[in-house]
């Protein structure tokens, strides 16, 4: 605990700080938790779509 | 907006079907105005970005001279600027610090560079959404408009550090800068939606538009960390918006969000700034380190050593990137608990960072070097910003910090990681690929005393400043003659040291302008692949023509890095080479 | 372009457009919903801690008045079920049926309703004394479901739009997915900040 030599440290009535460590970690923890959400919805679409037929969709190019 | 009626109108609409940013095929003319200013082409976006983000380090450079030269030799009257008022010394540095990263490191590094290179490396004809893509450029111009205009309102520009941290930043009384304040966060909130923008844009470009057979372990490294780069921005600016928000209803509408004597609390502040803030420092990092990826591995002429690792590091670095932002606030009066966990993420961190650095040497490691200019700052690269990294251990031990804290040595520490990021890697970049981007060579005789004469000049500027840091010498002081604790003998020299070093590392960008710009117009012509390399903008004409692939979009067939391989003669074997 | 395409050299042209793995348009905006969420976790988390924070007795300011958690459960509703109704017309848009237009009106206008409702309530507390600067309580309430409500409009103009290019048979389905992903968003946001900041 050598942060507490600092004089500033542990600043604050208590149930802020209590708090301030909860919200850190739910704020930390959700952009990964939707990034993980859209990499597996990616992953799990593309497994889709290699497995189904190739539908080509060129745009009604002239072929 | 309508789709048909813009002669811009590229012909390659990726979106059919898919509404809003689909448009018209044709091939109209283009007059100057329409070609240079209101185009949809992603490497014309990529250049208004870099001439802009050029632009702007002219700024944010002679801010810093002013007020160096004042630090050095104070009060004394600045070539070129005159006295530097102690309220004119907290606006320049204001000024430099938010002009470099927020308009210099991340527009060149992020924007330019992934708006150029983004459609070219992965073999497609443009961006997914290229309107929205012209729309993030205009934003971002406006923003560089606001800041400029802060700079000439009653007040003057915004005095109140980068951070912008209150009391000093939401109260007019303090800052005395009742319109310089405000519009300060409004040009710096509009830049982020600039980038949302791009950032959109090029997840879903590398998502959807990889040319045929590209499989996403087929991406080029700097295409992976651009993209890295965007979703880490994307997903940690919402905080600081939000703050951003709250601080300007403080200016503004007199709330006290964070205003202890209202109920608020000031920390707050740092708190959402620094969530922003470090991933931030990421956001730069990465495609600074893709780009020396690419440099090294064409210029030994070795296959990147670990391809695969490497994408994992970054994604590793990315989420731990979310846990150590209170780094910046161990004596901020955070609880100590929680100083104790960032101390140990932040320790954790510099590891997947020094992972990279070792797969790049490994990568050195027995091939047949040339040492290009760009290679020379690749390698320039991972020798300083090693140097930045370690140092940030020292201050991410919590109990070191409480003395390091605000003092020169957290300038000289991030000095060390963002110079070599916003220009060490960046002149890497631009020499790299000024072949492809002008059809024409850039002066290597000439690019050489450049790359020295930043080179040196950078290690006399920071060797001073870690020296004058550890020595206890406080950031944020406008007068040192004040303080006689900060005049023991040598501290003074040392500042002056600093001072004139980069003095003349400013004189020598000089060389680089006229060598950029001469080279543009007037240097030798390059062929396609000067430097045979494999991955696909080299397979494009030089300079790429609207459209990019004139001879229809390639077909990927192997990873980028394929130098040197044994059953060849060629030394390099082109992506989209069928054998 | 076409001209240019050398048939020799790739027998079949490349596709113009090529497969999308995820639509586009969706991909792009759920990018843009994490940032928004970002944003409003930053603002929650933010009066979390004041009101952690907040000297006792102080949270609501004496002489403030409560939040109306009961009239806004009603609004909340509408708004769930507006978003449920778009997902209905979804699956009638997909299978092009014609009355597909009228769901998506009703999502509309019941979306159109949360917000109307709201600014009932607003001018309602703002008579009361609860303004902006009057308490910490009130600037967060007017900048979190302020916010909300932003984009809650912002949400309904696109909606709107989709719904009269739907009618008129012109929807491109980019537009209506990207726009709907947006409006999920604005609904399932809703429930979080109401059950944080009205109680
Ligand atoms: C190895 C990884 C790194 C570690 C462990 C680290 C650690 C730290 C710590 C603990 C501080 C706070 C010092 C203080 O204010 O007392 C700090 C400041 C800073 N670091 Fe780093 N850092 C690292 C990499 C980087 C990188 C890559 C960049 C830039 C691209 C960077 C940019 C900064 C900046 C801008 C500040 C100071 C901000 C300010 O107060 O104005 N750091 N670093
Ligand atoms: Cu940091």
């Amino acid at each position: 605990m050598l942060t507490l030599a600092c004089a500033v440290c542990g600043g604050g009535p208590d149930p802020a700080r209590g708090s301030y460590i909860v919200m850190s970690i739910i704020i930390s923890l959700l952009p990964l938790a939707m990034l993980g959400g859209i990499l597996a919805w990616v992953i799990i679409s593309a497994r889709a779509a290699e497995a189904a037929p190739q539908k080509t969709d060129d745009g009604g190019l002239p072929s | 907006m309508s789709s048909t009626a813009t002669p811009e109108a590229s012909g390659h609409s990726h979106d059919d079907g898919h509404g809003h940013d689909g448009h018209a095929h044709g091939h109209a003319e283009q007059n100057f105005f329409l070609k240079y200013f209101w185009s949809t082409d992603h490497k014309i976006i990529g250049f208004q970005y870099l001439f802009t983000g050029m632009f702007m380090a002219l700024i944010g450079g002679f801010a810093v001279y002013a007020f160096r030269m004042q630090i050095a030799f104070p009060g004394m009257s600045v070539p070129g600027y005159g006295r530097v008022t102690a309220t004119d010394y907290n606006a320049l540095v204001t000024t430099h610090g938010s002009v470099m990263i927020f308009w210099v490191a991340m527009p060149v590094l992020i924007a330019a560079l992934g708006n150029y290179l983004i459609p070219l490396m992965i073999g497609a004809d443009d961006m997914v959404f290229p309107r929205l893509n012209r729309l993030s450029y205009q934003l971002f111009l406006l923003s560089i408009v606001v800041l400029i205009a802060s700079f000439f309102v009653q007040g003057g520009a915004f005095g109140g550090a980068w951070t912008s941290y209150p009391p000093l930043s939401a109260k007019p009384e303090y800052n005395l800068t009742p319109l310089g304040a405000p519009m300060w966060l409004v040009a710096v909130a509009l830049e982020f939606a600039a980038f949302l923008l791009g950032g959109i844009n090029f997840v879903t470009t590398l998502m959807n538009s990889r040319a045929p057979g590209m499989k996403m372990f087929d991406v080029p490294i700097v295409i992976w960390m651009i993209v890295i780069a965007s979703i880490l921005f994307m997903a940690s600016v919402g905080p600081l918006v939000a703050g951003a928000i709250m601080l300007l209803f403080d200016q503004t509408v007199g709330t006290g969000f964070f205003d202890p004597k209202k109920g608020g609390d000031p920390v707050l502040w740092q708190h959402l700034f620094w969530f922003f803030g470090h991933p931030e420092v990421y956001v730069v990092l990465l495609p600074a380190m893709g780009i020396v990826a690419e440099v090294i591995t064409t210029f030994s002429r070795k296959k990147l050593f670990a391809y695969k690792t490497v994408i994992y590091t970054a994604v590793g670095t990315g989420a731990l990137s979310f846990f150590v932002w209170a780094h910046h606030q161990f004596i901020a009066g955070i609880d100590p608990r929680m100083a104790n966990i960032f101390s140990v993420t932040t320790l954790l961190i510099s590891i997947p960072v020094a992972e990279m650095v070792f797969v790049y040497i490994a990568t050195l490691f027995g091939g047949s070097i040339r040492l290009t200019t760009p290679m020379l700052w690749a390698l320039a690269f991972i020798g300083e910003f090693l140097l930045g990294g370690v140092t940030g251990i020292f201050l991410g031990s919590s109990g070191a910090d409480i003395y390091f804290h605000d003092t020169y040595f957290v300038i000289a520490h991030f000095h060390y990681t963002f110079f070599p990021i916003a220009f060490i890697a960046v002149f890497a970049a631009v020499t790299y690929w000024f072949p492809k981007m002008f059809g024409k060579y850039m002066n290597e005789a000439w690019g050489k005393v450049h790359f020295w004469g930043t080179i040196i000049p950078f290690n006399f500027i920071f060797i001073p400043l870690f020296l004058l840091g550890a020595r206890g010498d406080h950031r944020r002081i406008y007068d040192y003659t004040h303080f006689p604790d900060l005049m023991k003998p040598g501290m003074q020299d040392l500042r002056v040291l600093a001072t004139l070093s980069l003095v003349v590392l400013l004189a020598f960008q000089v060389v680089f302008l006229v060598n950029y710009f001469y080279s543009a117009f007037k240097g030798p012509k390059a062929e396609a692949n000067p430097w045979k390399a494999n991955t696909l903008e080299w397979q494009a004409p030089s300079p790429p023509p609207h459209g990019n692939f004139p001879e229809g979009l390639p077909t990927v067939y192997r990873g980028p890095y394929e130098y040197s391989h044994p059953d060849r003669q060629d030394d390099h074997w082109p992506q989209n080479s069928p054998s | 372009m076409d001209a240019t395409l050398d048939p020799a050299r790739s027998p079949a042209p490349t596709p113009r457009t090529r497969r999308q793995v995820v639509p586009s348009a969706v991909l792009g905006t759920l990018f843009f919903v994490v940032a928004e969420v970002m944003l409003f976790s930053g603002m929650i988390s933010a009066f979390t801690i004041s009101k952690a924070g907040a000297l006792p007795g102080m949270w609501p300011m004496p002489g403030q008045p409560r939040l109306p958690a009961e009239a806004t459960a009603l609004n909340t509703v509408l708004l769930l079920l507006s978003g449920v109704v778009l997902f209905v017309s979804q699956r009638l848009f997909q299978k092009k049926s014609p009355v597909a237009h009228w769901v998506t009106l009703a999502a509309w206008a019941l979306g159109a309703s949360f917000v109307a409702l709201q600014g009932v309530e607003w001018t309602a507390l703002l008579a009361s004394g609860l303004t902006l600067t009057s308490s910490p309580l009130g600037s967060f309430f007017y900048l979190i479901v302020g916010g909300h409500a932003l984009h809650a409009v912002g949400a309904l103009l696109a909606l709107g739009w989709a719904w009269l290019q739907m009618a008129r048979g012109k929807l491109s389905p980019g537009f209506f997915f990207g726009t709907q992903t947006f409006w999920y968003f604005v609904v399932l946001m809703w429930p979080v900040i109401y059950a944080r900041v009205y109680f």
